[in-house]
């Protein structure tokens, strides 16, 4: 049986699974996927946003919540790749902080949204909530931290 | 110009110490005007909400991050000092202040209704008695007129009119003495975790130095944010918190939201709009987009005749720099205070030709040495408010006659002052390829171990480091820049190089990782006897219009009135002519509430004319 083509959206789903490490609760959960698509769309130079995901779906991933390790090795080489690599670290960041990062000094970087900042997966990666948002609760900060320990039985695999 | 007054009083500035003036005078009857330089905003919470998303938009998210710029009455920014270039610290001349240097200021303030209690952190530490007296204790710094002892009432009003949490048993060290049966109006803000395994790992270690041993304790620290009320509060009447202005039920307790600096999103942190709303239901006025640009008087009887400011209409022009419209009044009460904040304050008085030297003179911070490393475990960092405990052993001791004392300041936000973690650590990662899970374990093992020393260095007043005005350094409206003059003595050097060895014997006594690395071309490097510092500013800006004897020596006299003239009042931290390693916000308060009392007492007396000097101060 053929399966249908994906369209362009629910590639960039795929890869950002992959990307980010994030279930897809977790990220259709932050409410962004689209609005991240459109931006990413409009940012990258023509052509090169699609580019990559037709590449991306070209490396079949049945799971993107655990991929292979030749499917990571796949998505490995797409990430050191000269032609994607500024692209895929862009689109890194804008899941993690929520912020279209030109580079990292740059005057011109810029927040999609107060939506965006709070949804930023860099505070769930770190156990913690965005600084002046989500607040967790009084006297939560005395508590031991709800977190994975670094050793390895533990680790996020 | 008319000479009846519609006023009783009129008060520059709509910060902490205006809002408690203008409260306690309108409490007493009388007619008080606010003037202040910020945007129009009424006390609805939506206009807060305005502010919260203006930080979560903001790239950059330092202190004045939610508080846009205005021309019409601009603030200084941390970034307006740029790195080191050729050895030469570049101070960025787009910025407010003119830098002379040779130090970079790197403090801010904020000038919008509620002033820089909109971005303060909360700490509301009281002086040690000592730091009142350090010239005859230690031969540095100076004296204060008055001493901790005159002070007590006006702390507890502070503590109550902030709602300070702190258990008041933890606060009794190196001479802090309370009111018999005094509790504070909360209890005490639960300790970070961090706090907590810091105690345990150093449990019975002792920090060595120069031949002496200082503890370790690790103390929780008096906060302006609520916590659950104390039954036993005054006289067993208890304490309601007072949450949210324009949303009551919202910030009745301190939620963990994380972004105390630089706004609290709730508001459980106190800001001065709480004071402010307060005095308004009592009748005070406030007139916002009225910046005062010189101060009138007789220059026989010394007697303030009126203040000229700018009224201007349009904040929506607020980014352009360009001249904005405004109109030019000059408004007369009874009596005047400015309490338009340190800087500004001296750089009104200095802009309406007072001739009093020290003006402007003796401007201090604390500079804050900062280092950070890794706990030997995970202690799940960003989470709570910005800090909940400190290292008080090194605030005092004979060793101020040869180096300045400091408080350590222990971080909940792991890196995020030093080195802008967690996003820094992102950008670690991806330079390395990282991606998906590999990424998240990174950023998790890493982050979760951070945390950061802050070491408040006290700073001692000196006339060269100062305020001053000239003609070429103009705003928008034509008023005056701040121009600064800043420089750290070797007295603080030697503070410094103590810190740092507190923080190197701290991390081997935990097992924790040093990773304090100073890049030498940033802000507030210095290499001083073979070792690197770096220090930020606290924001803590004081003494500008010190209190004292006589005008040879200050400009105010301890009831807070200029020596030169006798209907102006001034109020803020630019009255102290020492701050000790206390942030100074709760000692400014309780200055603000004696001020107030001073004011009442002499406008009372006016009304039935006899000229009785005012009351003198005793402890209750």
């Amino acid at each position: 049986m053929k399966t249908p083509p994906l369209e362009p959206i629910e590639v960039f789903e795929k890869l950002s699974i992959i990307l980010t490490g994030f279930s897809k609760a977790d990220i259709i959960g932050t409410g962004m996927l689209q609005t991240y698509f459109d931006t990413i769309h409009t940012e990258l130079e023509e052509g090169l946003f699609f580019e990559l995901l037709f590449e991306v779906q070209k490396i079949t991933v049945t799971n993107p919540e655990q991929p292979s390790t030749d499917e990571l090795q796949n998505i490995s080489e797409l990430v050191s790749h000269s032609k994607y690599e500024t692209a895929i670290s862009q689109i890194i960041q804008l899941w993690y902080l929520g912020e279209w990062v030109f580079s990292p000094t740059s005057d011109q970087n810029y927040i999609i949204s107060s939506q965006s900042y709070l949804e930023g997966l860099i505070w769930k990666s770190i156990a913690a909530h965005p600084m002046g948002g989500k607040q967790p609760g009084f006297g939560t900060w005395g508590f031991a931290p709800l977190t994975f320990s670094s050793d390895s039985t533990n680790k996020l695999t | 110009m008319s000479k009846h007054n519609e006023y009783d009083v009129v008060i520059v500035g709509a910060g902490i110490s205006g809002a408690i003036v203008a409260n306690q005078l309108a409490e007493k009857g009388h007619n008080v005007l606010i003037l202040e330089a910020g945007e129009k905003k009424d006390f609805s919470f939506e206009s807060y909400r305005n502010y919260v998303h203006h930080f979560y938009n903001s790239t950059i998210k330092i202190p004045n991050s939610p508080y846009p710029q205005n021309a019409n009455a601009p603030q200084p920014l941390v970034t307006d000092v740029e790195n080191i270039e050729d050895g030469i610290q570049q101070f960025n001349e787009n910025g407010y202040f003119k830098q002379y240097g040779p130090a970079p200021f790197q403090s801010t303030y904020t000038r919008a209704k509620g002033g820089t209690t909109l971005h303060w952190l909360g700490t509301c530490l009281r002086m040690l008695p000592s730091d009142f007296k350090e010239y005859d204790l230690f031969g540095t710094g100076k004296n204060w007129p008055i001493n901790y002892y005159d002070l007590m009432p006006y702390y507890r009003m502070a503590e109550r009119e902030i709602g300070v949490s702190a258990d008041v048993e933890e606060q009794r060290y190196l001479g802090l003495t309370f009111k018999e049966d005094y509790v504070y109006p909360m209890t005490k803000i639960p300790q970070s975790y961090l706090d907590k395994k810091l105690t345990e790992w150093t449990k019975g270690a002792v920090f060595n130095y120069e031949g002496q041993n200082f503890n370790y304790n690790i103390v929780s620290t008096p906060q302006g944010r609520n916590s659950n009320p104390n039954p036993k509060y005054d006289n067993g009447k208890g304490y309601q918190p007072v949450g949210a202005v324009g949303n009551p039920d919202l910030g009745q307790r301190c939620e963990g939201n994380s972004a105390c600096v630089p706004i609290c999103p709730v508001q459980a942190k106190y800001n001065a709009l709480k004071t402010l709303q307060k005095a308004v239901n009592k009748g005070v006025v406030i007139k916002a987009q009225c910046v005062a640009s010189k101060i009138l008087y007789d220059k026989e009887t010394g007697d303030i005749s009126g203040i000229t400011y700018k009224e201007y209409e349009n904040s929506e022009t607020l980014k352009s720099s360009s001249s904005c419209a405004y109109t030019e009044k000059t408004i007369t009460a009874k009596r005047y205070v400015l309490a338009a904040h340190a800087v500004e304050n001296a750089k009104l008085m200095l802009a309406s030709d007072f001739n009093n030297k020290n003006i402007g003179q003796n401007l201090m911070d604390h500079p804050v040495l900062l280092t950070w490393g890794l706990a030997p475990e995970n202690i799940g960092s960003f989470r709570g408010p910005g800090s909940t405990s400190g290292i008080p052993s090194l605030r005092d001791g004979s060793f101020r006659k040869n180096r300045s004392a400091f408080r350590v300041e222990i971080g909940n936000w792991g890196w995020n002052w030093p080195t802008g973690s967690p996003a820094t650590e992102l950008t670690e990662g991806l330079s390395n390829q990282l991606f998906g899970k590999k990424l998240r374990n990174k950023l998790l093992d890493k982050v979760q171990k951070e945390f950061r020393f802050g070491f408040l260095i006290e700073q001692q007043a000196i006339a060269n480091n100062c305020v001053t005005i000239d003609e070429r350094y103009k705003d928008a409206l034509g008023n005056y820049r701040p121009i600064i003059n800043y420089n750290i003595t070797d007295h603080e050097k030697e503070g410094m190089l103590a810190a740092k060895a507190f923080s190197k014997q701290f991390f081997k006594t935990i097992n924790g990782e040093d990773k304090t690395i100073y890049n030498s071309n940033s802000g507030g490097f210095i290499a001083y006897k073979g070792e690197e510092l770096w220090w930020q500013g606290a924001g803590h800006l004081a003494g500008t219009h010190i209190m004292g004897t006589n005008k040879e020596n200050s400009v105010v006299d301890k009831y807070q009135r200029c020596h030169e003239h006798k209907n102006l009042f001034l109020v803020g931290c630019g009255n102290m002519p020492s701050m000790g390693t206390s942030n100074p916000t709760l000692t400014m308060a309780a200055l603000s509430f004696w001020a107030a009392e001073n004011i009442d007492n002499d406008l009372n007396q006016s009304k039935s004319s006899q000229s009785e000097p005012l009351k003198h101060l005793t402890e209750k």
